[in-house]
C-alpha cells in the first residue's frame, strides 16, 4: 500500500506541473489514504502518519485556493510531502535519509525561489545539512554497531544521542536553545509551504527522535538533558512568539515551543522512573503532536489571507479559509479544555511531576523546574496566540457584517469533539466515574504505576457541561437581545488602534535586560534574541580566529602542513583505539 | 538668583521682576513621526479616573509613553469681567477654580494693592497669610487623598477626606464659607469665629502621613515616577527637586519673613519627592498659623487708576495676576496659573514612564484644569 500512495504522490507532483489545482487535489485525496494507512498500523508510528496525513490535507486543500505563485511551488510542496512520506515510513537507514534529503531540497528551493532576501535560503539549508550530517554519522555508527542498513534494536546509545542532535535541529532547537533560524527560513516561504515545513517537517524530525529512542538502550542522562532543553525551548519559544510581530515568525516560534514540549516528553520517557509514566509519556508525544500540527496548519491558512508580514501593519482578506484557520488554531489552545492543546500540556505537566514525585530525590528537581518553566511558557504561548488571532481575524478585516457563521460553528464544534476524543491517545489510561455520571472511556487519569493515580481530567465532560449550560441559559432567558450601540470614546471620535505591538510591550519592558529592548528616540523599539546575537558574535569570531589561524600557520610551509598530517594521524588512531 | 517663572499676558514673569514680551522659549523634543508599533491612545475628557474634563492624548508603544499632550480645553470659560468693579471682579475671581480660591483673590488684591496709595495693614496682610495656608493645607491633603486613591488604598483614603472635610469646617467656622467665597474685599476679612483651633490637624495627620510613606506598595508607585528636574518648574514640583523656589520668600508683598518657617525641599525629583514636600508643608503651614493672631479687621483701599502684578505662592506653585486699572474698573487682566506651568512639566515628566505610573504622577502635581481653560473677556 506504501508503493502506491508513493506512487501516487509522484502522480501529483507531475500532474501538478501542468495542472496545479489537479496536483494539489490528488494530493489531498492521497494524504486521506496515507491517514487510512497510519490507522491500519496500530502502533505509535501510525500516529505520526496520521497527523502528518491531515496536515497534508488541509494544506492540500488550502493550496488549490492559495496557490499564486507560479507553476513550480505545487511540485517543489508535493516533493516535500512525499520526502516525508518516504522518512515516515523508511525501513532503512538509507532510505530515511533519502526521503530526508527529499523533503529537505524542495522546501530550501521554495523558500529560494520566494526569496525576498537571500539569506532565509541559505540560513534553511545551513542548518537543514548540518542537521543531516549527524542524523547521518549516528546512522552510520548504527549501521558499524547493528551491521544492518535496518532500523533494529540497538545496543548502543551512541547514534541515539547523535542524531537526538541532528533532529533537535530540525526542529529549530540549537544549540540547545532557541535561535531565529527556524523563524527566519519558515517566515521567508508561502504560507502553504510554511504549514508543512512548520507542522511536519520538524514532526518528522520529532518521529526520528522517538523512533531511535525506541530502538536504543536506556540513557536517562540524555533524558534529563533534553528535559530542560525542551522546558527552556518551551519557554524562549514561547516568550519569543509573543513578541514577535512578523506573522510567520511568531508561528516558527510557537513551532519551536511546541517541539520544546515535544522534546520534554521525550526526556520524561528515557528518564522513566517507571514503566506507566514512559507509557504515559509516549501518549502525550502524540498528543502534542497531533495538537501542533492541526493548529499549525490552521495558523498557516490565516496567514496565507493577510497581507503584509508585520503583525500591526497587516491588510486581512476576510475569507473562509482564515476562518477554519483560526478555528483550528483554537483547537491547540494550551491549557483550555476541551481542547487537545489543554489536553497536550495538561498531560505534559502531569507526566514532568508525576516524575518528580516517585523520584523523590534531587533528580525530582529537574523535572520540577521544567513543569515549572513549561507552565510559565505555555501562558505566553496563549497569549501570543490570542495575539495572533485578534490582529488577524477578530481586530480586523471585519467590514461591518456579521460573520455567517454556521458551518464555521460546525466546523468549530468537530474541533472541539476533536479535542474530546483526545481519549484516543491515551488508551491505556481511560476510565469512567459512573457516581459521577461520566460512563467508562471519557476520564483520561495520569498514573505513575498500575491502579495509582495522580490526576485526571475529562474534556469530554467539560464539552457537555459547556452545551449543556449553554441550552439551559438558552431554554431559560431565550435567545439573548442584542443591542448595538455606536463605541463611546469620552466624547470625542474614537481613532485608536491598539497595535499588536503594543499588545506584546509589557513584556517587552518587563524584561528588557531578557530582551535587550531598546527605545529609542524617532525609531523602533526592538528586543532581540540573545541566543541568536551570542550565535552571530561566536561565528564573528570564529570567522576572525580562522583568518588569524590560516595567516599564521597555513602560510603555503610545507613543514607545517607535515605537522599538521602528523597529529591528524595521532588524533585519529587515539580515536580509533578508543572506539 | 532671579529664576523664570512664566507668560503672565504680555509680561514676562520672574521670581523679582517682569519683561514685556514672550518668554524665552524652549524647544520642547517635539517627536513628530510615529514608529512601527506607535499609536495614539486619548485618554479623557471624561473617563474615570478623572477629576476634571481634560483630554490627553498619549503617543505609545503600548506601556511605554513617547509623548504626551494635555489638552485643558474641554473646560475652556470666557468670564466677563473687562470693565467690571474692582468687587464685583473679586466675586468671579474666587469662583475661577473654588480649590484655589483665597490664592487667585489675593494675588489680585496684591496687584490692587501695588497700583493702590493705601499701606495695607499688617493683620490684614497676615489674615490672607492665614487664608492661604489654610488652602495650602487642604488642598495638600487632598492631592495625597487623590495619591492613596489611585492606589486603591481605602482606608488611608477615608482617613484623609475626612480629615479634608474636618478642615473645610474649621474654615467654614472661621471665615464664614468653606472655600472663601465673599471672604475678601476692599473694605474687610471676614472672620466669623477668631477661636478655631487646628492643633488636631497636626496630629491626626501624622498619623495618616507616617502610615503611607512606610508602605513599600505605595511608595513604589511614586519613586522614579514622573522625574523632572527642570529649573522652569514651580511650587511643589521644584521643591521636591531639590530647587528652594518658593514665592513666600521671594515676593515679600506678603510678611512671609515675619514667621517661623522653612521651605520644604526634597531630592528625588518624582512624584515621592512632591509627596514629601507637600506633606511637610502641611505641618510648616500649621506652624505658620499658629503663629498668627486671629482677629477681625476692617480696613479700606483707595484704588488707584494703573496697572501692577501680585502674585503668591498656591498649594501648586506661582500663581499672579496682572490688573490694569481704569476709573475704579477692570480694564485688562491675565492670569498666569500655576497649573498651567504644571502641565508643562507633567508632559515633560511622563515620557518613557508607563501607563500604570499616569495617575500617580498626574495627581503628584495637583494640576486643576478649572484655572487653565480661562479667559477673561
Amino acid at each position: 500500500m506504501i508503493y502506491f500512495i508513493y506512487l501516487l504522490f509522484i502522480l501529483s507532483i507531475f500532474l501538478s506541473i501542468f495542472k496545479k489545482k489537479i496536483g494539489y487535489a490528488l494530493s489531498a485525496i492521497t494524504s486521506i489514504i496515507f491517514v487510512y494507512y497510519g490507522i491500519t498500523i496500530g502502533n505509535i508510528y501510525g500516529y505520526f502518519f496520521i497527523i502528518s496525513g491531515l496536515v497534508w490535507l488541509f494544506s492540500s486543500i488550502f493550496s488549490i485556493f492559495y496557490d499564486t505563485y507560479g507553476r513550480w511551488l505545487s511540485p517543489l510542496f508535493i516533493t516535500s510531502i512525499l520526502g516525508m512520506t518516504i522518512a515516515l515510513t523508511a525501513r532503512t537507514y538509507i532510505e530515511f535519509l533519502a526521503g530526508w534529503e527529499i523533503m529537505t531540497i524542495p522546501a530550501y528551493a521554495i523558500i529560494g525561489l520566494n526569496r525576498k532576501l537571500d539569506s532565509p535560503a541559505f540560513i534553511f539549508m545551513g542548518f537543514g545539512e548540518l542537521s543531516t550530517i549527524l542524523i547521518f554519522a549516528g546512522f552510520i555508527y548504527a549501521y558499524t554497531t547493528s551491521n544492518s542498513f535496518y532500523f533494529t534494536a540497538l545496543d548502543t546509545y551512541i547514534p541515539l544521542i547523535v542524531v537526538t542532535f541532528g533532529f533537535m535541529i530540525k526542529m529549530g532547537i540549537f544549540p540547545f536553545l532557541v535561535t531565529e533560524w527556524l523563524p527566519i527560513a519558515h517566515g521567508n516561504s508561502p504560507a502553504n509551504a510554511s504549514a508543512i515545513l512548520s507542522a511536519t517537517m520538524t514532526l518528522v524530525a520529532a518521529y526520528g527522535i522517538v523512533k531511535m529512542m525506541l530502538l536504543s538502550p536506556d540513557i536517562p542522562i540524555l533524558g534529563y538533558i533534553l528535559m530542560g532543553i525542551g522546558g527552556f525551548s518551551v519557554f524562549f519559544g514561547a516568550l519569543y512568539a509573543y513578541i514577535s510581530e512578523h506573522v510567520k515568525g511568531l508561528l516558527a516560534f510557537s513551532t519551536i515551543e511546541n517541539n520544546g514540549a515535544i522534546l520534554s516528553a521525550i526526556g520524561v520517557y528515557m528518564t522513566y522512573p517507571t514503566k506507566t509514566i514512559a507509557e504515559f509519556a509516549l501518549d502525550v508525544i502524540v498528543t502534542f503532536a497531533f495538537a501542533h500540527s492541526i493548529a499549525k496548519t490552521g495558523l498557516f491558512m490565516i496567514s496565507g489571507t493577510v497581507e503584509g508580514e508585520a503583525l500591526s501593519k497587516l491588510k486581512i482578506i476576510r475569507n473562509k479559509l482564515g476562518e477554519i484557520g483560526g478555528i483550528l488554531l483554537a483547537s491547540s489552545m494550551s491549557g483550555l479544555l476541551p481542547n487537545i492543546g489543554g489536553v497536550a500540556t495538561w498531560s505534559l505537566l502531569e507526566s514532568l511531576f508525576m516524575e518528580a514525585y516517585i523520584l523523590h530525590s534531587t533528580l525530582s528537581s529537574i523535572s520540577i523546574i521544567t513543569g515549572s518553566v513549561i507552565a510559565m511558557g505555555e501562558g505566553f504561548a496563549s497569549a501570543a496566540m490570542i495575539k495572533f488571532i485578534s490582529y488577524t481575524q477578530v481586530f480586523k478585516g471585519i467590514t461591518g457584517k456579521s460573520a455567517k457563521i454556521t458551518i464555521f460553528s460546525i466546523i468549530g464544534f468537530v474541533i472541539l469533539i476533536l479535542g474530546s476524543l483526545s481519549y484516543l491517545l491515551f488508551r491505556n489510561f481511560i476510565y469512567g466515574v459512573p457516581s459521577l455520571g461520566i460512563p467508562n472511556g471519557f476520564i483520561i487519569i495520569s498514573e505513575y504505576s498500575s491502579g495509582k493515580i495522580f490526576g485526571d481530567i475529562s474534556p469530554f465532560y467539560v464539552l457537555i457541561l459547556i452545551v449543556v449550560f449553554s441550552l439551559l441559559t438558552l431554554g431559560i432567558f431565550g435567545k439573548p437581545k442584542v443591542r448595538k450601540t455606536n463605541t463611546w470614546n469620552n466624547g470625542i471620535k474614537p481613532r485608536e488602534e491598539y497595535t499588536a505591538f503594543a499588545f506584546a510591550n509589557n513584556i517587552r519592558l518587563m524584561l528588557s535586560k531578557l530582551l535587550r529592548t531598546e527605545i529609542k528616540r524617532d525609531s523602533l523599539e526592538t528586543s532581540t534574541d540573545i541566543f541568536w546575537k551570542v550565535m552571530y558574535y561566536i561565528a564573528k569570531k570564529y570567522v576572525i580566529f580562522s583568518r588569524l589561524l590560516a595567516r599564521s600557520y597555513m602560510n603555503s610551509s610545507i613543514s607545517w602542513y607535515i605537522i599538521y598530517m602528523i597529529l591528524a594521524f595521532i588524533l585519529i588512531t587515539i580515536l580509533v583505539v578508543i572506539l | 538668583m532671579r529664576r523664570l517663572i512664566g507668560q503672565l499676558g504680555k509680561f514676562c514673569l520672574y521670581s523679582d521682576t517682569y519683561f514685556e514680551g514672550t518668554c524665552p522659549h524652549i524647544e520642547n523634543e517635539e517627536i513628530a513621526n510615529s514608529p512601527y508599533g506607535a499609536f495614539n491612545f486619548t485618554y479623557g475628557p471624561s473617563a474615570g479616573g478623572l477629576f476634571e474634563s481634560v483630554g490627553i492624548d498619549i503617543n505609545t508603544f503600548g506601556e511605554y509613553i513617547r509623548n504626551i499632550k494635555v489638552n485643558p480645553n474641554y473646560k475652556k470659560r470666557e468670564i466677563r469681567i473687562l470693565d467690571k468693579s474692582i468687587e464685583d471682579a473679586i466675586l468671579y475671581i474666587e469662583r475661577i477654580n473654588a480649590a484655589f480660591s483665597a490664592s487667585h483673590v489675593i494675588s489680585f488684591l496684591s496687584a490692587i494693592d501695588k497700583i493702590s496709595e493705601s499701606d495695607i495693614d499688617s493683620d490684614v496682610l497676615n489674615l490672607r497669610i492665614l487664608q492661604i495656608e489654610m488652602e495650602r493645607i487642604r488642598n495638600n491633603l487632598f492631592v495625597i487623598e487623590r495619591l492613596v486613591e489611585s492606589a486603591g488604598f481605602q482606608v488611608p483614603l477615608y482617613q484623609l477626606q475626612y480629615l479634608i472635610e474636618n478642615v473645610n469646617r474649621k474654615i467654614g467656622k472661621l471665615f464664614g464659607h468653606r472655600y472663601f467665597f465673599g471672604v475678601n474685599s476692599l473694605r474687610k476679612i471676614n472672620i466669623n469665629d477668631p477661636k478655631v483651633d487646628f492643633t488636631g490637624i497636626e496630629r491626626e495627620f501624622k498619623t495618616i502621613y507616617e502610615d503611607i510613606i512606610e508602605n513599600r506598595i505605595f511608595i513604589d508607585r511614586l519613586q522614579g515616577n514622573g522625574i523632572i528636574k527642570d529649573e522652569r518648574s514651580i511650587g511643589p514640583a521644584a521643591r521636591a527637586a531639590g530647587f528652594y523656589y518658593d514665592a513666600r520668600i521671594e515676593d515679600e508683598f506678603l510678611p512671609y519673613k515675619d514667621f517661623d518657617f522653612k521651605i520644604s525641599t526634597y531630592n528625588s525629583a518624582d512624584a515621592f519627592g512632591r509627596l514629601i514636600v507637600r506633606s511637610e508643608e502641611i505641618f510648616e503651614s500649621l506652624r505658620i498659623i499658629s503663629q498668627i493672631k486671629v482677629k477681625s479687621k476692617e480696613y479700606k483701599i483707595k484704588v488707584n487708576d494703573g496697572e501692577g502684578i501680585g502674585r503668591v505662592e498656591s498649594p501648586s506653585g506661582d500663581l499672579a495676576y496682572f490688573v490694569k486699572v481704569n476709573n475704579g474698573k477692570v480694564v485688562n487682566i491675565d492670569l498666569l496659573s500655576p497649573s498651567s506651568i504644571n502641565i508643562e512639566l507633567f508632559s515633560k515628566s511622563m515620557v518613557k514612564n508607563i501607563f500604570t505610573d499616569f495617575p500617580f504622577n498626574w495627581e503628584s502635581f495637583g494640576i486643576w484644569i478649572s484655572e487653565v481653560g480661562v479667559r477673561f473677556i
